[in-house]
């Protein structure tokens, strides 16, 4: 193929992604940035009568950008596609020795829009396996991390989505992000974050690393984005999650030495967010419900004192939880019934008057 | 549903129930939990396409970036902004040497224009650590980059030490942008100098001009990062020592 052969076809591609994307836009994604997200594979179900690159076609292009020593806008655009289509494409190339680095060399170089582009390439290449996210890591974690720091939004989050992949991915990419420091560079982005827009990508990336192991995060960190979700009234189950994660866990924010009214702090976003609640219909509505429910069953276990900032807050506590056990999910439903057992005891250990079974309606029909 | 009396659980049946059910704290890892965190998709990853700056491409307007030396036209005011943000956000006014981020920009200015800097680094381990967050200090730039490749298996041949300086005047941008390698090497000395503008008074940026506001706003800066990790209280206090000796030092 010569270049003008390329160039032609590369245009062909993406005028049909973008009208694709013109009838896609308010449906996937609110803001108006000329990026989507894809999952691997996703791109040829979507555009059915997309160009099928192949594995050939990724062999000719790696040579070519080696050959080069460069990789023109061109290559690195139908790369990217190549890999967004096939985990075999994927394989391919990180199997040709040097390719990579050519990525790399863009990703550092001085062209703003190739430093973008080559980002967006690994961004796709690292949806494959171990292999290619740890050939990454080795080869361009640290600019990666860098760019975090940029001041260039579209690179900095990208930059983010490829640590955020190799993350998610088993195997040694992990180990040499974490000797980069990932981990405290997270949680000082976040904290200092002026980009809405990237603060739930931002803790989505903290999330998975507290999910894979929280002591990664020192205890000052965990302390810090504790104080900091805390204080901003989280609004999103993702908040919730990474909230009870670091309030729950090994070497975690310690509840003890927590006063009353930070404890009453956290009640008041669980109540609030259980309140506010209507249904179980979507992801971030399951996450908010059941880890308001954990938040509280664990906060009345290990500080019964905070109970009194449920009673001034919900006098009817088990009107609230009535109003959960109607959904009918069994699962979360057991664990509600843990939350009023340890209400239970709260009560108890208060002297509490009255007695939360009496009032509670708990269907036959959807216990476990 | 027949009866609203039979739907619901009595409290005899309620605490029955109660009974199987572990109480008090537990932590994300308990096995209480892992029915309910099969409620939660597992995160998927995702890359990404984009694309949109076609019709930019086709305008025929251009947008001249006025940054002394460098003179790259754009399509887009767009295209110029991201050009700006990545190559002189983070500008050294003395070389004109162009810094990915406020991190290595500190570094540059402290190791590269700094006399004090280099005074000091004879008789202390001065040289930063590349990351941010890592608080060690290298008595040499080698041992620094050893460091590096050491504990933060950086690759050996790390490139934003050796960032790129504005491009140079007269080339051309291609429209391939084939220019990139510059960014691999070291731009020379007296290129920076043929770069500078009538405006500028020549051999300025190659004097080594102490600024100690600036040094202390940088110092202050690190110190006040590092008081707040409140994990090194030694090394913060050794850094505040530092910022009192050079103001010391200082030519009233
Ligand atoms: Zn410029
Ligand atoms: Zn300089
Ligand atoms: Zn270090």
């Amino acid at each position: 193929m010569t270049s003008n052969d390329i160039s032609e076809s590369t245009q062909r591609l993406r005028e049909k992604i973008r009208v694709f994307q013109a009838a896609e836009r308010n449906s996937r994604r609110e803001d108006d940035t000329d990026s989507m997200r894809l999952g691997l594979g996703e791109i040829s179900q979507l555009i059915e009568e997309l160009e099928n690159l192949t594995e050939k076609d990724v062999t000719g292009l790696a040579s070519r950008i080696k050959r080069k020593k460069h990789a023109s806008y061109d290559d690195m655009f139908r790369l990217s596609h190549a890999f967004l289509q096939s985990v075999e494409n994927i394989a391919t190339f990180v199997k040709i020795p040097g390719a990579l680095n050519v990525i790399v060399k863009e990703l550092t170089g001085s062209d703003a829009k190739s430093q973008v582009i080559a980002c967006e390439t690994l961004c796709n290449l690292s949806l494959g396996d171990s292999v290619p996210c740890e050939k990454i890591a080795t080869a361009a974690g640290s600019y990666l991390i860098t760019h975090l720091d940029s001041s260039e939004l579209r690179l900095k989050r990208t930059s983010l989505w490829v640590l955020t992949n190799i993350l998610a991915t088993d195997g040694k990419g992990i180990s040499t992000l974490l000797s980069q420091e990932i981990a405290s560079k997270l949680v000082h982005l976040y904290l200092e974050c002026k980009y809405p827009e990237l603060e739930d990508d931002i803790l989505l990336a903290i999330d998975i690393l507290l999910e894979k192991d929280a002591n990664v995060i020192d205890a000052n960190d965990q302390s810090k984005l504790y104080d900091s979700l805390r204080t901003k009234q989280p609004h999103k189950g993702l908040h919730l999650n990474v909230l009870f994660m670091i309030l729950f866990r090994a070497n975690s924010v310690s509840l003890e030495t927590e006063n009353f009214e930070r404890t009453s702090e956290l009640v008041e976003i669980a109540i609030n967010t259980l309140n506010a609640a209507e249904h179980l219909n979507s992801q971030d509505n399951i996450l908010k419900v059941l880890y308001s429910i954990r938040i509280l069953g664990n906060l009345f276990a290990k500080c019964p004192d905070c109970f009194v900032a449920v009673e001034k807050l919900c006098p009817s506590l088990s009107s609230l939880v009535n109003k959960v056990l109607s959904w009918n999910n069994k699962t979360i439903n057991k664990e509600l019934l843990w939350l009023v057992k340890n209400t239970i005891s709260c009560q108890t250990a208060l002297n509490r008057p009255g007695n939360v079974l009496k009032e509670l309606q708990v269907s036959r029909l959807t216990i476990f | 549903m027949a009866g609203s009396l039979s739907a619901f659980l009595t409290e005899v049946d309620l605490l029955d129930l109660l009974n199987d059910i572990p109480g008090g704290c537990k932590t994300a890892d308990d096995p209480f939990f892992s029915e309910g965190n099969k409620l939660l998709k597992p995160f998927v990853k995702q890359g990404v396409i984009s694309f949109g700056d076609e019709e930019e491409l086709h305008k025929k307007n251009y947008v001249l970036c006025n940054v002394p030396g460098c003179n790259k036209e754009f399509h887009s005011v767009y295209e110029y902004e991201s050009h700006y943000n990545s190559l002189h956000r983070y500008l050294c006014h003395q070389c004109k040497k162009c810094l990915p981020t406020p991190h290595f920009l500190d570094l540059h200015i402290l190791e590269q224009h700094d006399s004090y800097f280099s005074v000091l680094a004879q008789h202390k381990p001065m040289f930063a650590c590349f990351l941010e967050e890592c608080k060690q200090m290298s008595a040499t730039p080698e041992e620094r980059k050893d460091h590096c490749i050491r504990i933060h298996k950086f690759p050996s041949n790390f490139r934003f030490e050796t960032s790129p300086a504005v491009l140079s005047k007269g080339k051309k941008e291609r429209k391939d942008s084939q220019q990139s390698d510059v960014a691999m090497e070291e731009t020379s000395k007296s290129e920076v100098a043929s770069k500078v503008p009538k405006n500028f008074s020549f051999g300025h940026q190659k004097q080594k001009v102490f600024d100690s506001k600036s040094y202390a706003r940088i110092l202050a800066r690190k110190h006040k990062k590092e008081t707040e990790m409140e994990c090194e209280n030694v090394s913060a206090l050794e850094d505040s020592k530092t910022v009192e000796d050079l103001m010391e030092s200082l030519p009233s």
